[in-house]
Order: structure tokens, then sequence, then C-alpha cells
């Protein structure tokens, strides 16, 4: 009797060449996008998505295109930080144009076809036992947002990605091309305890990682813009030095941080003169940095 | 998955694929040499991670439309792109026909429905049915509907606070048609209705 390597192809549904179209489909819009990169923690709460806004703005703001891919289908703020929440995508024939925010970013978001603010992601499908197919759904919609993105020509993509170690090796095998990622921790030994696991994930994969952001490093007051410790200090620093990876700065508890993300302008550029937007800036710059060095 | 006819030692090829009906997919399959056939039967777990995996059984042609799996999969998604084509009717051919609009987001997707039934209660006509629908030949006023299997599990995952109204005014249209029993394509019908 015939085993299953002795029989070519499946009897006509060719799933395997189904799904390396997709692979093919997906490779082909990256073309046009120079570097691709995730922002990651492992941790939840520690500001990923605001890191990677005001990040996204300070490249922008410096010349760069600049696209975001939230892929935290389940918790979008991506959209809301830059204001554009509630505006819908416009569907091409050969794709859905990204909707831009400030400073020229693209933007793609679940949060751009959920019907309103309190609306969670439901698909349907059996109601019982999601548990059996939600997640490859999940998987199947950010490999849409990549590949039917009509992303054009960018210099930069960057991945928001949602808390989990799992999270990088997933976008990795839909992505093997990712220029790498960056880590984004508070100053707390838990916060790290998490992110631990994220760079041993990242490692594994052989990933890049490009650098590692402190979150929350120290409380600036707006008032007299002087910055105290809110945590231990130093602890990323050396977190960063055990694993071999580029300190790309710390990033001051700023209040503003948060109420211009609730007013939809990233900090960066609604406040450009404060300190938080100056270390935004020089993170940008390092990172350039790195991508250069990577392209060279 | 492969399937191998044990008598020919010849892999089958597939024949057809009908569905899905009420959450299942058959695929017929036959054997090239004696012609012996069978079919594959999904369950809706089955049938739905091959819609999560975007993969057809027996092929699939050309790339589609742009985030299709996405976009018929979220279930609030149709309400979304139904509302905005009522709202900014597109010509149709020309460039950039949106399938969603920019703009604001939709009100309730009940209102429709609301406005709907409010008409029926002030005595206005109920309109024609939309196409795919067969009325009967006369209205079933005040008949009793049933709801098929399918149409039931469809009603359960309405939110609860108004499923009540979603119920009596699928219930409303099916009488306006002369319809005896709620399935999927009556739902189907009574949502495109009401602009959901």
């Amino acid at each position: 009797m015939k085993s299953y390597r002795d029989i070519a192809g499946d009897g006509g549904s060719n799933i395997l060449g189904q799904v390396a179209e997709q692979t093919q489909r997906l490779q082909a819009r990256m073309a046009g996008v120079r570097h691709s990169l995730a922002v990651m923690s492992g941790k939840g709460g520690v500001g990923k998505s605001a890191v990677s806004v005001n990040l996204a703005a300070a490249l922008a703001v410096s010349g760069c295109r600049v696209g975001i891919l939230d892929a935290d289908l389940n918790g979008p703020t991506v959209a809301r930080m830059l204001g554009i929440s509630g505006t819908r995508p416009i569907l091409k024939p050969d794709g859905v144009l990204p909707v831009v925010g400030p400073a020229g970013l693209k933007v793609m978001s679940m949060d751009l076809f959920l019907p309103s603010e309190e609306a969670p992601v439901e698909w349907d499908g059996p109601p019982t036992e999601t548990y059996v197919w939600r997640q490859t759904m999940e998987a199947t919609a950010v490999r849409e947002f990549l590949t039917d993105t009509l992303w054009g020509e960018l210099d930069l993509l960057i991945i928001d990605l949602p808390p989990g170690s799992d999270r990088l090796p997933n976008l990795y095998s839909l992505l093997p091309r990712l220029s790498g990622s960056v880590v984004v921790t508070l100053p707390s030994e838990i916060s790290q305890f998490v992110v631990h696991k994220s760079i041993t994930a990242a490692r594994k994969l052989g990933s890049p990682l490009l650098g590692l952001i402190e979150n929350m490093a120290g409380y600036l007051c707006p008032g007299c813009e002087t910055l105290r410790p809110l945590f231990p200090t130093g602890k990323a620093e050396s977190l960063a030095a055990r694993y071999g990876i580029c300190y790309l700065g710390s990033i001051p508890f700023d209040p503003r941080l948060c109420e211009c993300g609730d007013r939809g302008v990233p900090l960066a550029l609604a406040e450009p003169e404060s300190l938080v937007a100056a270390t935004f800036r020089d993170v940008a710059r390092k990172l350039q940095d790195s991508l250069a060095r990577k392209s060279s | 998955m492969k399937f191998l006819c044990v008598d020919c030692d010849e892999p089958m090829k597939i024949l057809r694929v009908d569905g899905p009906s009420e959450g299942s997919l058959s695929a017929v399959f036959e054997c090239p040499a004696c012609g012996w056939k069978f079919a594959l039967l999904t369950n809706p777990w089955e049938t739905q991670l091959l819609k999560s995996l975007d993969v057809r059984v027996g092929g699939k042609s050309g790339a589609g439309e742009p985030m299709a799996a996405l976009r018929s999969s979220l279930s609030s998604a149709a309400a979304r792109e139904d509302s905005s084509a009522a709202a900014a009717p597109a010509a149709q051919g020309s460039e950039g026909a949106a399938g969603m609009a920019t703009g604001e987001r939709p009100s309730c997707p009940f209102a429709g429905m609301i406005a709907q039934q409010q008409a029926a209660q002030a005595g206005a006509p109920a309109g024609p049915a939309p196409a795919g629908v067969v009325a009967g030949a006369s209205s079933n006023a005040s008949g009793v509907i049933s709801w098929s299997e399918e149409a039931r599990l469809r009603l359960e995952r309405v939110p609860s606070f108004v499923r009540e109204m979603a119920k009596n005014g699928v219930e409303e249209f099916a009488r306006s048609q002369g319809l005896t029993e709620v399935t999927g394509e009556v739902m189907d019908a009574a949502r495109k209705k009401f602009g959901m």
C-alpha cells in the first residue's frame, strides 16, 4: 500500500499549495518594506503600544516612511493613540489602504474594523469549543493584515505585538525575514522575569534583538521637570548587558504620555521639546543606526 | 490529508465539494481506477478550522478579495459594511470602489430593524422580499414560526439584551413573507432588509 509520501498531491485540493501561495503573496507585499521590526515584551502593561507609536512618530519626523501594524487584535490601542480610531480602511481591488495618521504614519489595526469602542473581536463560528479554531483565525487575520494592506514603499514597518512570549515565534513563522525586535520592559523585577522568556524565545529563533527600551524609568514631574525613581534603577541596563542587547534608552513616566495617547496625538509630536520626545528621538537614531548596520 | 483506495493502491481524487451546510462540508472522493466513492463529512469545528486557515477543500483559484477571511469571519463586520454601503453608495466599477468607507462609526446595527418594526406598527407596508427568499402565497400574519437548528444557533449568538428584539424582528419578517420557518437564509434576508 502506498504511503503518504508516495502520493503526489492530495487529490485535488492542493492545500499545501494554497498555504504556499499565501506565503508567496505575503512575501511579495513585503517586498516594498525595507525593514520590519517587532516591538515586544512578553509582559503586559509595560507600554509597548505607547513606545511603538512614539518611536514611529520620532522616526517619521526624521524623514522615515513608517507603517504600524497593531498585532494586538483583542486589545488594539494604536489607532486610538494616533487619533484615527473609528476611521474605516478603504477596500481596493488589490488590497486595503492603511489609514494614515499623524506624521504620515500608515496604520492597520483590528480597531479599524470593529463597529464600536465597546465591541470585542467576535468571530462567526461554532459557539462552543472556540479554542479549537480561534487562535488559527487570529493568526490568519495577522497574515491578512500583513499581506493585504497596501503598505506601499516603507522604510520601516513596526509591528506592535500583544503580550506573551509566544508572540514573536508566531510572527516569525509568518515573517521569517523580520529585521528584528525591540524589547520593552519596566524597571521592575517582575517585568524582567517575563521579559527574560521573550528574549530567550527570540534567541532560539535566531531573530535579531535590536535593542531594549526601559519604559516608566522614573517619574518626570511635569511642573519642575525633575526625574525621580519609581523602581530600583539600573536593572534593565544590566539585563541588556547580560544578553548582549543594545540598551536603547530609558523613557521616563510622564503623565502627558498617557494624556496625549488618550487625545490621539503621540507625545513625541505634541510636545517635541519634552524630555520624553527627546528620548524617543535618541532611541530612533540608535535604531536607525542598528538597522543600517544590519543592511550593510 | 490524502486518501488511498486500498484495493487499487491508487490515490483518490476529489470529485466535488458541497456546503458548508449547517456547519458541515462534504467532499466526495473517487478512485480513478475502480470508481469507488466515499464522502468526507466535516463537523462544525473542522469546517471552521479550514475557514480559519483560509484554505478550500477542492482547491482555490486566485487570491480572492483582500482580507476576505477576516472580513467574512468577523461577526460584526457585515453590519459595518452593509451600513456603510447604505450610507455612501459608491459608483460600481469605478476605481477604488469602496467596500469599507471612511467615516464615523455606524449607529446601532438594529436601528433599521427598530425602524421597520415601528413602521409596521404604524401600518406601513413591509416592502418586497429581497432576492433569494421565496415568499409564500399569502402572509402568515398570525402563524406560528418555527426555527431551524442553524437559525436557532445563530440567534444564540446575538447579545442577550437584544436577542428578544432580534427574534421578534426576524419572525415578523418571516410572517410578512408568508413563511412558517426561520432558516439561515431567512435570517440573512432579514439582516439585509434591516440594513445589518
